[in-house]
């Protein structure tokens, strides 16, 4: 009786020290994992061949057809956040703050927040689900047979694609969000574009708008390497496929609100 | 795998409208902070910038004209505000233009204020210093005020020790209030005034009587002047009527005329009688030599020549007195004549005036 409770305690102990909740372990080996294939993308996408036909298509099927949702997404934050702060500054008698305000907010944060989670949530998922089932019908493992290098033309060429169209996704949706502004504006008052235009960047400096930039490079690569890990990496297995989609756009996701933090507190050490 | 054209060209056309958007948000942008035009830069001194920072605009004549680029402490006292202005507006701003640091709005942005100077001095060079006002910080207001109380605190210590004195009676304020010496005085001074007032007044009832009288005289000078000019101008009438002697004198020519005769016959006449009294003379001598009436005259003792000749002499002088005497009367009345005459035209004139006033 007291020897089978020493080896039960033994045991216990046994377990204790080695082994991390396998939640946490599996966290971490995905933080490495990631950071391989990051690392991997990164030097494929400076290293020959590059795969040109297939990243402009890329380029068409990750950038221009984002378009639409993401110009909605913008039009509507630009439109909503207008008309919820006319009311609060028109207490203090701030109204002329009102474009400057928008602008401010729409261009160093909701904007490229915002549309790189719809980003993530379209493409990430997308890039998973394309990938996963690809390797499901084992047509990466085909491709390698076949001489092609399936990671450079499949995995470098999306994140390619990523990285270099969400900022002009996101410059555009600052832009019609602006606009948006600008009609909430006219819903209840008038004011000439120009004003507006002139308002909307009185408060808005170059330092303002690099970083904003610059961090939806970060945030279109992230998505990128998520989306294409997951489903590069998928199980064997159709349900496998969902798992790869749902996984890349959590993770995008939640990637692209750590490197907002992140460069959002560069961004103020730096200038 | 390749896209064909018009994929290629919608992805062409997205591609270049976030591009251009880019770098039109980028030159707006750094146009407003003049990083893709032309500056100059100047510096001022502060002893204290007051929460001005770098970034902050210039303005000049309330227009922003440029930035602050940098702030360095020089010493204790001392803050260097080096700015850079676009170069579009050198030339207005002048070397005597000073630096002051304002707020924008209530609770805006620090702003550096470039005052206009005086358009007759030149115009500031790159690098020139511009001179620098004192800021009106939030302190200085309370130092202000705090010395402004510490004023009224002793305004009101001042004050009070003056009343008090006031009400125990010392100095003048105190005893014109307190003493009622004063206003007895005051009262004996206005009773005296009003005695006083009431001379004036029968000094000045005296007057006016005077001056009343005084135009009443005038008012019947008038009225005998107004006499006078009647006469006069019934004068003037009966004058140029002819009913007078004055009259006839003005107006007959005839009458002048017959004067005028009158005297060149009394000429004539006095001639006359001088050739008649000679010849007669010479009658009665040559009678008194006639042998009948020789004997009277030799009886007589006419002969005795002395003094029948002393008594001829004297008809002769008396003969020539009457004449010396007529020629001087001739000469009197053609004086008299001529006075006449310029009589007439006085009264001529004093007529046609007279009519005129009318």
């Amino acid at each position: 009786m007291a020897a089978d409770t020493k080896t039960s305690q033994l045991q216990d102990v046994k377990k204790f020290r080695f082994k991390f909740p396998e939640s946490v372990e599996s966290l971490f080996l995905k933080v490495a994992m990631l950071s391989v294939f990051a690392l991997k993308c990164l030097k494929g996408i400076f290293r020959p061949p590059f795969e040109f036909v297939e990243s402009l298509k890329q380029f068409y099927e990750i950038g221009y057809k984002s378009f639409g949702l993401i110009a909605i997404t913008g039009f509507i934050i630009g439109l909503t956040l207008t008309l919820q702060s006319v009311p609060t500054l028109n207490k203090f008698g701030a109204e002329s703050l009102v474009p400057s305000m928008v602008a401010l907010a729409v261009i160093l944060e909701i904007g490229p927040v915002i549309s790189s989670l719809i980003f993530a949530g379209k493409i990430g998922s997308g890039i998973g689900a394309e990938l996963g089932s690809m390797k499901v019908t084992e047509q990466i493992s085909a491709m390698e047979v076949s001489g092609t290098n399936p990671f450079k033309y499949l995995v470098v060429t999306r994140v390619i694609a990523t990285t270099l169209m969400l900022p002009l996704l996101v410059i555009l949706a600052d832009s019609i969000a602006l606009f948006g502004g600008f009609i909430a504006v006219n819903l209840t008052n008038s004011t000439s574009l120009e004003l507006f235009m002139i308002n909307s960047f009185s408060s808005i400096d170059l330092k303002d708008i690099i970083p904003a930039v610059v961090k939806t490079f970060l945030f279109g690569f992230s998505i990128g390497v998520v989306g294409c890990y997951e489903g590069y990496n998928a199980d064997r297995g159709t349900e496998s496929v969902g798992i790869a989609a749902n996984t890349a756009v959590v993770i995008s996701s939640l990637l692209v609100i750590l490197i907002d933090m992140v460069m959002v507190q560069l961004t103020s050490i730096i200038f | 795998m390749g896209l064909n054209k018009s994929k290629y060209i919608k992805l062409g056309i997205f591609i270049v409208l976030g591009l251009a958007l880019f770098l039109f948000a980028i030159f707006y942008v750094g146009g407003k902070d003049n990083l893709f035009t032309k500056t100059f830069d100047i510096h001022a001194v502060f002893q204290n910038v007051s929460g001005l920072t770098q970034g902050n605009s210039v303005q000049f004549a309330g227009i922003n004209v440029g930035t602050i680029k940098s702030i360095e402490i020089m010493s204790s006292d001392k803050v260097k505000v080096n700015m850079s202005i676009v170069n579009k507006v050198k030339e207005f701003i002048k070397k005597d233009s000073e630096a002051s640091i304002n707020s924008d709005g209530l609770v805006g942005n620090k702003v550096l204020s470039i005052s206009s100077g005086t358009p007759s001095s030149p115009s500031i060079e790159n690098g020139d210093s511009l001179h620098a006002l004192k800021p009106l910080s939030i302190g200085d207001i309370m130092d202000n005020l705090n010395q402004t109380t510490k004023d009224a605190e002793n305004l009101t210590r001042n004050l009070s020790q003056i009343i008090e004195k006031v009400n125990n009676g010392d100095g003048t304020i105190g005893k014109l209030i307190n003493n009622s010496d004063i206003f007895n005085n005051l009262d004996s001074l206005m009773a005296n005034f009003a005695g006083s007032s009431k001379n004036i007044n029968k000094i000045l009832t005296q007057a006016s009587g005077v001056i009343e009288s005084v135009s009443q005289d005038i008012a019947g000078l008038n009225k005998s002047i107004v006499v006078i000019t009647q006469n006069i101008e019934d004068i003037t009438g009966k004058i140029n009527s002819s009913e007078s002697l004055v009259g006839t004198l003005l107006t007959d020519t005839v009458f002048a005329q017959n004067i005028k005769m009158i005297v060149s016959k009394s000429n004539s006449t006095a001639e006359n009688l001088e050739m008649g009294s000679f010849s007669f003379y010479q009658n009665m001598e040559a009678l008194k030599h006639n042998f009948l009436f020789k004997g009277y005259f030799e009886d007589i003792g006419y002969w005795d020549k002395a003094t029948f000749e002393k008594s001829m002499d004297d008809r002769e002088t008396r003969i020539l007195n009457k004449e010396h005497d007529l020629d001087k009367r001739e000469v009197k009345l053609r004086t008299f004549q001529i006075q006449l005459d310029s009589l007439r035209n006085i009264l001529d004139e004093k007529l046609d005036s007279l009519n005129f006033k009318k």
